[in-house]
């Protein structure tokens, strides 16, 4: 079997186009219960939060689930906070969108090149700028969503927490926005005796990068790879 | 013909990196890394003296895989997809490659190493890319497999390829640290959740949730244990020679004994993968015994199949001297290195240690008591041996 050598940065590029492409529509951030307060408390809850600045969160009480989403608006108290929150997502949008026209770019320049068209340089370029953009846009977000998060009223719409609600369902109130000082974090199980005591000083909710973000990554990683490649391939031609 | 092998490798490299960036990601989302169980247990029923018996596999260990550091996994598996691609494009570095194909799988193993399947075909393709164009049975991984194999031909040719005992040496080095990091981490996480002073919540995150603790002992005591290793490894050699040689009276050599010995030494090393299972309390010590004994008779008919290649003697003589041999090992262990250090370290002096390392905190102790019950074995493995013709000349 023999593969042709423009074969894999052709792969390459396609895969980064659909993490790019998965990653508008998947989540960038979520914060969910830790596997042992899941465990302990038999029920779950989470939210994500997406680019298109919608958040979708569910909760399961004993098999019962809920699913709702909420535009990020519905959960800031004033415009100014929410310009600061939407700023934030804009912009990744918009370097994720930018990274997204680039490697279709590439792809195309590439393919023109395999011709022998004198595209060559400027498919290199396409590539490394795209890698570059997308790069950059999860460490964009990861940088500056912790500081516009305490702007947040609730990190899980309200919406979700039924009339009578399970002890730890009402503990989800205690998940301020002023907690998330980072991208990646956690807070610990209160010590309370409602808890067993199996499960005490673990996580009891974690928050840190989504599907969104580690795809977009990923693409970014693939795409530098592609790059090095078609330099590579050009090189040896 | 060449270009043949070059897809390979570099298909089974790209393979191994594709699966280790997928287990990479899929612990990045799930923020804790993969488990696969059993079935259901009770969090309260695990620790429990009465609990039936119930076992985890874990891809990837729990605190070292959350937060920022995920980001590390992934470039690392991107840099194995890197370095597979180059070479297949470019192969002219292709030791520099395999290198780090090999080194970056390797580090893989914190978060999984692409569900164990993707370490395992990245270390092979890794091992082909650094031999290439050799074809792939013919690379030293991939003759080390059919030694584990048992495939005697291979054992011959193994044997008499490596020069000297430097090599070989290198060989029991390797496997004992392998299987000592292993050993230590799983003996030090286990001995964690057996101390009643621990709190039942670390004892519970180590085995529902992969959770491992570490510390600089695990680091130390296969690094401490090199040298010991070595000395036991000459010994064993020089009570083999000493019956193939001067008593069978077949012709061979003191250095190819040693090597035949160091690569049946071979199989241990899957001791080092001994953290990544656990299971419920009572049955702790359960595990790592079957792993020993699975792994100590490998070593065992290993051993055979080697003696028999260098001795050139009949698969029954081989048995013969290796049940005769081993079991005099088996004695100058127990009365050099137990008695010596095992006292010290807790160890009941009657203790008989089968396996590379003097000790294994805690944990396991392999004991034949009382010591009459040794003599009563010795004299039954001798009459053994002598039925088996170790007595008679070659």
């Amino acid at each position: 079997m023999k593969i042709e050598k423009w074969t894999p940065p052709i792969i390459l590029i396609l895969i980064a186009l659909i993490f790019t492409i998965l990653g508008f529509y998947l989540p960038w951030w979520s914060i969910k219960m830790a596997p042992e307060s899941e465990m302990a408390l038999n029920g779950t809850a989470r939210a994500d939060y997406g680019l298109l600045q919608v958040v979708t969160a569910s909760r399961t009480i004993r098999n019962d689930t809920q699913l709702t989403a909420v535009p990020i608006a519905n959960l800031t108290k004033s415009q100014e906070d929410l310009n600061a929150i939407a700023s934030v997502f804009n912009s990744t949008f918009a370097l994720v969108v930018a990274g997204l026209v680039l490697s279709l770019a590439s792809l195309v320049l590439v393919i023109i090149s395999i011709r022998g068209k004198p595209m060559r340089r400027l498919a290199t370029l396409a590539t490394l700028l795209a890698a570059f953009l997308l790069f950059i846009a999860p460490l964009y977000i990861t940088s500056t969503l912790p500081t516009v998060a305490p702007k947040l009223t609730s990190l899980i719409p309200s919406t979700l927490v039924p009339n009578n609600p399970p002890f730890w369902l009402n503990q989800t109130l205690l998940v301020k926005p002023k907690d998330i000082t980072g991208f990646w974090g956690s807070i610990k199980i209160p010590s309370s005796s409602e808890f067993p005591a199996w499960v005490r000083d673990g996580n009891f909710w974690m928050w840190g990068p989504a599907s969104g973000w580690l795809l977009t990554f990923t693409a970014s990683l693939l795409l530098f790879v592609a790059t090095t490649l078609i330099n590579q391939i050009f090189v040896k031609e | 013909m060449k270009e043949e092998k070059l897809t390979k490798a570099f298909l089974l490299s790209c393979l191994g990196a594709v699966l280790i960036l997928i287990n990479g990601l899929i612990i990045a989302l799930n923020g804790a890394p993969l488990m696969v169980s059993s079935g259901s247990i009770a969090p309260e029923m695990v620790l429990s003296s009465d609990a039936p018996l119930w076992w985890r596999i874990s891809f990837g260990f729990r605190g070292l895989v959350e937060g920022p550091l995920m980001i590390l996994w992934l470039i690392f598996a991107v840099i194995i997809l890197f370095s597979a691609l180059m070479f297949y494009i470019k192969p002219i570095k292709r030791k520099t490659l395999g290198m780090v194909i090999i080194a970056f799988s390797i580090l893989s193993i914190p978060t999984g190493g692409g569900f164990i399947i993707g370490l395992i075909l990245a270390i092979i393709g890794g091992g082909m890319v650094y031999e290439w164009p050799k074809p792939a049975r013919q690379t030293f991984l991939g003759r080390l497999i059919r030694v584990a194999r048992l495939d005697p031909k291979m054992y011959s040719s193994f044997i008499e390829e490596l020069k000297g005992l430097k090599p070989a040496a290198f060989t029991i080095i390797f496997v004992n640290i392998l299987s000592g990091l292993g050993i230590g981490l799983y003996s030090f996480n286990a001995r964690k959740i057996l101390d009643a002073a621990t709190p039942i919540s670390t004892s519970t995150r180590i085995i529902l949730f992969g959770d491992m603790f570490l510390d600089q002992e695990i680091l130390v005591l296969p690094i401490t244990f090199v040298g010991i290793a070595v000395v036991k490894w000459i010994i064993l050699s020089g009570i083999m020679y000493i019956i193939g040689v001067k008593i069978i009276a077949s012709k061979s050599e003191f250095e190819k004994i040693g090597r035949a010995i160091a690569l049946a030494y071979a199989p241990i090393s899957l001791q080092f993968f001994m953290p990544f299972i656990f299971t419920s309390k009572p049955n702790l010590a359960g595990w790592p015994l079957t792993l020993f004994l699975i792994t100590n008779l490998w070593m065992i008919l290993a051993l055979v199949i080697g003696l028999k290649q260098c001795l050139d003697i009949s698969l029954g003589k081989s048995l013969g001297v290796v049940s005769l041999g081993g079991s005099i090992y088996w004695l100058t262990n127990q009365l050099i290195f137990v008695k010596a250090f095992g006292t010290s370290s807790g160890i009941p002096s009657s203790a008989f240690m089968i396996f590379p390392l003097p000790q294994i905190p805690g944990i396991i102790q392999f004991a034949i008591e009382p010591p009459e019950l040794v003599f009563m074995f010795m004299s039954v493995i001798i009459i053994l041996a002598i039925l088996l013709g170790v007595f008679t000349k070659h």
